[in-house]
């Protein structure tokens, strides 16, 4: 990596400027942050994922409202849009948004933000894990690939990264960071330096550390270390544990909340981040399911409210920045005997910027879901296959040529699905 | 290369000399200018999981030949690590009993709603939780993510720690990484423990066949490769049934989670509910898949014997998967004892294993062409038999173990040497483990290593080497499981197949490194719960810096030269710190010297 310590910091140094005295024009230290730092990493386009694990029920989240035969395969969960209580959103005269994820709506209207709906993988399995495993490596029904194609897209990039490259705001890394390019995978970034009770002796045995790592003929372990002790003094700097976002950016006091909070902190610190993942559990909704309230209901709420917060904080930052979301397939267009959904195919993601065709529901979904339309008779049928999505929104996104989409998704041969203007 | 050739066969001549590993092994130490005591420290970092106190010089007493030969043959008693298994319930249950006893949240709903008790349409999330423990209490049930996250994980770390037989639960890490499933698959999820327990362990220090026919025959591989799925279509509806090359879960292991950081996310399939109407409505044709599943047939040859340019075409691949059709787990309650019936009258439809059945009405039993060799039709089990024969015999597979071994035991590039011994052992002593470990532990290339320390720790090997070291009591082993997950190693939480990878770049990076300090601060500290630390005891807090570091060097860096790590630990630690010896431990726990072996 040829990343060198002082570049790194003195461009970052600028940049803190911005996001710690949020007065100071951006363009001001952007411009002098690209005429100082030769790197000019400052200006990097970043993507951003979530992987809502368990499956999302899409035909709740983004509704065809005015399907009898939806209303009639799920009797106590199908929302009508003309029940008041319900509060859908009408987005396009035949679907609707959940009530909670209404905060995506103004989004949506303004044309940033994409709905691909009947999205999901070739491979059928129901399996959550075989399914989250094919989604992250990027093969659907070959197990034995060793690198997820997010860490795959890094390696295509083809420019030096920082550290902040490949930001992972999970507890293990995930697996469709697994590989070569070097990710840092952390829960919370403030638990991201020595932690001692006493923050002055953490300063001191910091320091000792560095010293020992300095002088260590295991070149890479002083490397490495040295790129830790960066990323610390980089992170103290841009004030993670006292960070304030932008105005009117209300982030849920939730995990999803704090890690995108966090995420935006990255992007407007200027640390070069350039991919980056979180996730989101609870979508595995067997079991009372519900409609404005319940299990389904506080999942979108939290989701929504952090993605809104999300984007208003990013400000100016939001022409660097596409967020997609996923999940690894939908559930049953019947409810079942608990009042919930099974595990389906098809489901629906989101796909937020300002370089996106927004404002638009993507892919097919049947007219009317009725038994002989779904896939094996109980499914939403996958119509789009997610890679051509992902191909897309990465590929346009981090300029990756369409060249190199077979080395993104390994036995692909699509198309990519033009989800991004 | 004359010299070369005369060695290789000078050290063969050696070892065919001392044929049973423990009749005479030569430890070519002092030829690379190891002390006896050096010598010992090594061994107890390559073989062992590090040294407790004292133990270094235990073992140079002994002498380290006999301890490795005992180590070889692994079967000292192991009193105080028993003892602490009884923590464990599991270890003591067949497969059928665990499934009995650990009781996921579905199935547990679903009980309790037939016993009249809950309606789960109906009553309200709380009273359900409520009714749901009560009766988990009154059954004796346990939840079903205790058995993996509790269970599972608890005694590896216990086995690692206390075991005298050191070189078993190191191998025993090693085979089961090379032979990887994953907690976070549902289907291999509940069986992982017994994998472990009854295909691995076992069989570390055995004959390569025997713990590749238990990897290849038990449920965890059958559901995590998907082999279980795999089936040919029963002849009567062979001519209608089109192949299915996709893996068809319908019901049954799709079970749990996807993993969420490995939290239960409810994700029980509700098959009772869902079962009620598909029959009705679904076309009987449908309920059933059938078709070809390759992916336990690539990695048996790429990652368990071969190696990936071992020699192989996707044909084999095929015909190899054709071959392991029918190889499927066993079903439990009257599954199980029909067929138990049926072969008792001299049936010869299935044939149960254990955990293991052949089902014939799956196999494909046309004929097949594996690596050249030809399988005429109607080969049954056999042939399954013979092609894994047929791959531990692959001077491929010999080299490829080989290699996987040195790479863990010597160095991230092991020579091609040692390699080139270490398998041509493996050839001769058809695939015994323990005599290619003799042939590894007595090359000079391997004790050539010792002053070099170039192996980098796994979490794993940090952690155990830690509390060996300080002589931990380890009450719970749970505190200690996230700090594998930061440091990069989540314990049986490894997706892929190929198991975590075996160097240093692919443990290093900007935040485990970090984690790895702060694992020994926190160690230090007395702030990781459920572990006592018997060599940091209250009376140590007078201690200065200098004895300290007398003290702790010797325990955590045996027979090392630490005064460089000494200079820094001084200059870093005040000369008014309460507790210096806290300090001490944290700094040298995370110093480079320790993230090294």
């Amino acid at each position: 990596m040829e990343w060198t310590r002082r570049a790194f910091m003195k461009g970052s140094g600028l940049a803190l400027f911005s996001a710690s005295f949020g007065g100071t024009p951006l363009f001001l230290s952007r411009a002098a942050d690209a005429a100082n730092n030769p790197l000019a990493h400052s200006r990097r386009k970043v993507l951003v994922t979530i992987f809502q694990r368990g499956a999302m029920d899409g035909l709740m989240a983004v509704t065809p409202f005015n399907d009898p035969a939806l209303a009639e395969a799920r009797p106590n969960l199908f929302m009508h849009l003309t029940d008041p209580k319900n509060k859908l959103t009408d987005l396009d005269g035949r679907f609707a948004l959940h009530p909670s994820f209404a905060d995506l709506a103004p989004l949506y209207k303004e044309g940033r933000l994409a709905i691909v709906h009947g999205v999901g993988s070739p491979n059928k399995t129901r399996s959550h894990f075989d399914a989250q495993d094919y989604m992250e490596n990027g093969t659907p029904g070959v197990k034995g690939t060793r690198t997820g194609w997010l860490n795959r897209a890094v390696g295509l990039l083809g420019h030096e990264g920082t550290p902040f490259r490949s930001v992972a705001l999970t507890r293990a890394l995930p697996r469709a960071f697994y590989g070569k390019e070097p990710s840092i995978a952390v829960d919370d970034l403030r638990s991201f330096g020595i932690q001692m009770p006493d923050p002055q002796a953490a300063e001191q045995v910091e320091e000792g550390f560095e010293a020992m790592y300095a002088r260590s003929a295991k070149r890479l372990v002083q490397r490495v270390s040295q790129e830790s002790f960066d990323a610390i003094e980089l992170l103290e700097k841009i004030g993670v544990r006292d960070y304030k976002p932008a105005e009117g950016a209300e982030y849920p006091n939730t995990a999803l909340g704090r890690r995108l909070q966090q995420i935006a902190l990255l992007v407007k610190s200027d640390v070069g981040l350039e991919v980056a993942f979180t996730e989101t559990g609870g979508w595995d909704t067997h079991v009372q399911q519900g409609t404005t309230t319940g299990s389904f209901q506080r999942r979108a709420d939290e989701m929504s409210r952090s993605i809104a917060a999300f984007w208003t904080d990013l400000g100016t930052y939001q022409d660097d920045v596409v967020l997609m979301t996923m999940t690894e397939f939908g559930r049953t267009v019947h409810q079942n005997g608990s009042l919930g959904t099974d595990h389906g195919r098809g489901s629906c993601l989101f796909v937020l910027g300002n370089n996106v065709a927004g404002g638009k529901i993507h892919g097919n979904v049947p007219e009317k879901l009725v038994k002989d339309a779904l896939e094996d008779r109980r499914d939403l049928p996958v119509t789009t296959d997610f890679r051509s999505v992902f191909a897309d929104v990465a590929g346009k996104h981090l300029n990756i040529d369409r060249s190199h989409d077979i080395a993104m998704f390994p036995g692909w041969e699509g198309e990519r699905f033009k989800v991004m203007t | 290369m004359i010299l070369r050739f005369a060695l290789a066969v000078l050290c063969c001549g050696a070892l065919l000399a001392v044929a049973p590993a423990e009749a005479g092994l030569k430890l070519p130490y002092k030829a690379e200018g190891l002390s006896k005591e050096q010598a010992a420290a090594y061994l107890l970092e390559r073989f062992a999981f590090g040294a407790r106190p004292g133990e270094v010089e235990k073992v140079a007493k002994m002498g380290p030949e006999k301890w490795l030969a005992q180590q070889l043959k692994g079967n000292l008693p192991d009193a105080e690590l028993d003892k602490r298994l009884e923590a464990f319930p599991a270890l003591k249950m067949t497969q059928e009993e665990m499934s009995k006893v650990y009781v996921n949240n579905g199935r547990i709903r679903r009980m309790v709603a037939q016993a009249g008790l809950i309606d789960p349409g109906k009553t309200p999330r709380k009273e359900m939780n409520e009714k749901i423990s009560a009766y988990r209490k009154e059954h004796g049930l346990r939840p079903y993510g205790m058995l993996s996250n509790q269970e599972l994980k608890g005694q590896k770390l216990m086995r690692a720690v206390y075991s005298e037989n050191q070189l078993t639960e190191v191998m025993t890490d090693f085979w089961f990484n090379h032979f990887n499933v994953t907690t976070r698959d549902g289907g291999a999820r509940p069986r992982t423990l017994s994998y472990e327990r009854d295909a691995i362990r076992p069989n570390v220090l055995g004959k390569f066949r025997v713990i590749l026919g238990a990897t290849a025959k038990h449920p965890a591989m059958l559901y995590y490769l998907d082999n279980a799925q795999s089936r040919m279509a029963p002849p009567s509806e062979r001519e209608q049934a089109k192949p299915e090359p996709k893996k068809e879960v319908a019901s049954g292991e799709m079970g749990m989670d996807g993993g969420m950081d490995g939290e239960m996310m409810g994700g029980e399939m509700a098959k009772a509910p869902e079962k009620a109407p598909a029959k009705a409505q679904t076309p009987p044709q449908r309920r059933r898949k059938y078709g070809l599943n390759e992916n336990y047939a690539r990695e048996l040859m790429e990652l368990h014997t071969l190696g990936v340019d071992g020699g192989y075409t996707q044909q084999d691949v095929t015909e190899v998967a054709r071959v392991l059709t029918g190889w499927a787990a066993a079903p439990y309650g009257n599954g199980r004892k029909n067929i138990e019936k049926q072969m008792a009258n001299g049936n010869k439809n299935n044939i149960l294993q254990g955990e293991f059945v052949f089902r014939k009405s799956w196999h494909d039993d046309k004929a097949k062409v594996v690596l050249g060799e030809k399988f005429p039709a109607g080969g049954g089990i056999e042939e399954g038999e013979r092609v894994l024969d047929m791959l531990t015999e692959h001077s491929s597979t010999a080299r490829f173990i080989s290699t996987k071994l040195a790479r863990r035991f010597v160095n991230d590039a092991p020579s091609d040497d040692l390699i080139d011994e270490m398998a041509e052992t493996f050839t001769k002593t058809d695939g015994d483990i323990a005599a290619v470990m003799a042939t590894l532990a007595q090359s000079r290339v391997f004790w050539a290593e010792a002053k070099k320390r170039s192996k980098m720790k796994s979490p794993l090997e940090v952690v155990v080497s830690s509390l060996r070291a300080l002589e931990a009591d380890v009450k719970n082993p749970q505190p200690m499981m996230r700090w594998f997950d930061r440091m990069g190693e989540p314990l049986y939480g490894y997706l892929p197949p190929t198991g975590f990878p075996d160097y240093a770049e692919s443990w290093a990076n900007s935040g485990t490194l970090i984690a790895r300090m702060n694992f020994g601060i926190h160690l230090a500290m007395g702030r990781i719960r459920g572990i006592e630390l018997k060599q940091l005891p209250e009376e140590s807090a007078g201690l200065t810096t200098e004895e300290a570091l007398v003290m702790y060097s010797k325990l955590l860096l045996p027979a090392q030269d630490t005064s460089a790590i000494a200079s820094e630990v001084k200059q870093t630690i005040p000369d008014d710190a309460e507790r210096k010896e806290v300090q001490v431990i944290s700094m040298l726990l995370g110093s480079p010297e320790f993230q090294y072996r």
